[in-house]
């Protein structure tokens, strides 16, 4: 533990913990390639911040003062990779000024870089969703939900960066109200709803239980559960239920042969003709419209 | 060489049924992300086509992974398969695959293993008749 390296590695460990305790989950510990308990603890940090900032403005798992809005930034760049242009936010971000002619490549790691090279390369979409990690803070990445696009009549290119900002609300009390009988949803109640969303996750092929047997197996009452549902997830629990099983058998259509009668019965559908109604309404064409069978490449 | 019938390869993996068992095996250097994980899920899928196998998961070439990549294994990955047995040698892939199963959840019984055999006497009972 005493020695340099290790010592160093406990420091990034110590300002990512502190930075997520600030409410920042975006930056990431680099790796060190070595196979040690250190690496362990490193591994677990970077997706435990994953973890929390996908769930963030899921009430149950915000800290206790911060919510996460985002801030835009903007990058335009050239074929070869020159910052041509960018908005002022960027120079805070990136902690310099000297910004303009940099190519992207001194301020993302080499595999980001790789990656953002290969999806201007190759892509044919004009807008294209990744995930990049850039070199901002002493020894720290940032991992950034990024937007590349293309652009109609210049030759650049646009990267829209989404970082999030803490602004300060208080949680300690009641998180909300239910406008239509005042139940009320606290911070504890997440768990239950956890529970419910993974129990559905698992159970596509089954028909999905009544709430009052769901709210039996889960330990709540019905009302908070279909409330509680509706709060953290902006839909009812029956149409997230169908929702998920219609998108597995999509899923299933496109990539398998198997008979449709089968995968309806695999998502939980007793009747093909209430499985065909419900995925034409869905996805606007009929099970045996889909085109199936799609695969990258495989050898024998 | 492989004593088994049907191999199939990807940019990300390579996969073979023997003994009724799937062996599903990630190339050297390989982070789990969404665009790994759809490919690979979607060419085991249209490997098995209809069949349910249990499924020997070699993860000792993963380097990383992220929260997309083992979300979306945990979810469509476990389609036709009916028990993932995990195989990992070093600290930090027991760790990410720990997290995995108590965090990404996924949907049929999955298990942790340093040693293959134990991983092959665990999908033993998870064959389909």
């Amino acid at each position: 533990m005493d020695i340099p390296q290790n010592k160093l590695r406990i420091v990034k460990i110590h300002q990512m913990l502190f930075d997520m305790a600030r409410g920042t989950f975006s930056n990431r510990i680099p790796l060190s390639g070595n196979d040690d308990e250190l690496e362990t603890i490193t591994v677990l940090i970077n997706m435990v911040a994953e973890e929390l900032q996908d769930n963030i403005f899921q009430m149950g798992y915000v800290n206790s003062k911060i919510r996460k809005t985002y801030q835009q930034h903007l990058i335009h760049f050239d074929d070869s990779f020159r910052i041509v242009d960018c908005s002022p936010s960027l120079f805070t971000f990136l902690n310099t000024s000297e910004v303009f002619g940099q190519s992207l490549s001194i301020f993302l790691t080499a595999p980001s870089y790789e990656r953002l090279n290969n999806f201007v390369c190759n892509s044919s979409l004009n807008v294209t969703s990744l995930s990049l990690d850039f070199k901002v803070f002493d020894e720290l990445l940032v991992s950034v939900c990024c937007c590349l696009s293309s652009l109609t009549t210049s030759k650049l290119y646009t990267l829209t960066l989404f970082i999030p900002e803490s602004s300060t609300i208080d949680l300690n009390t009641v998180v909300a109200e239910s406008e239509d009988k005042g139940t009320k949803i606290k911070r504890s109640d997440a768990k239950y709803i956890q529970k419910l969303y993974d129990y559905i996750l698992a159970h596509l092929d089954e028909p999905l239980p009544s709430i009052k047997e769901l709210a039996r197996q889960i330990g709540t009452n019905e009302c908070k559960l279909k409330e509680g549902f509706r709060y953290f997830f902006n839909t009812s629990i029956y149409q997230f239920y169908n929702e998920e099983r219609l998108k597995r058998a999509h899923f299933m259509i496109a990539t398998t042969t198997i008979p449709l009668k089968s995968v309806a019965s695999m998502n939980g559908f007793l009747d093909y003709p209430n499985f065909s109604k419900a995925f034409k309404k869905r996805f606007g064409q009929s099970p045996n419209e889909v085109s199936r069978n799609g695969i990258s490449e495989k050898t024998t | 060489m492989i004593a088994a019938h049907d191999f199939y390869e990807n940019a990300y993996a390579q996969f073979w049924v023997k003994d009724a068992i799937l062996y599903f095996k990630y190339k050297p250097n390989v982070t789990l992300d969404l665009t790994v994980a759809k490919q690979v899920v979607a060419d085991r899928i249209y490997f098995q086509n209809e069949n349910v196998y249990p499924v020997l998961c070699d993860v000792r070439g993963i380097l990383n992974s992220d929260k997309a990549g083992r979300d979306y294994v945990a979810h469509s990955g476990s389609l036709l398969t009916s028990a993932v047995g995990i195989l990992v040698h070093e600290k930090v892939l027991y760790t990410m695959s720990s997290f995995y199963l108590e965090i990404s959840k996924p949907s049929v019984p999955t298990q942790i293993f340093i040693e293959e055999h134990e991983a092959l006497n665990y999908l033993n009972q998870y064959k389909t008749k």
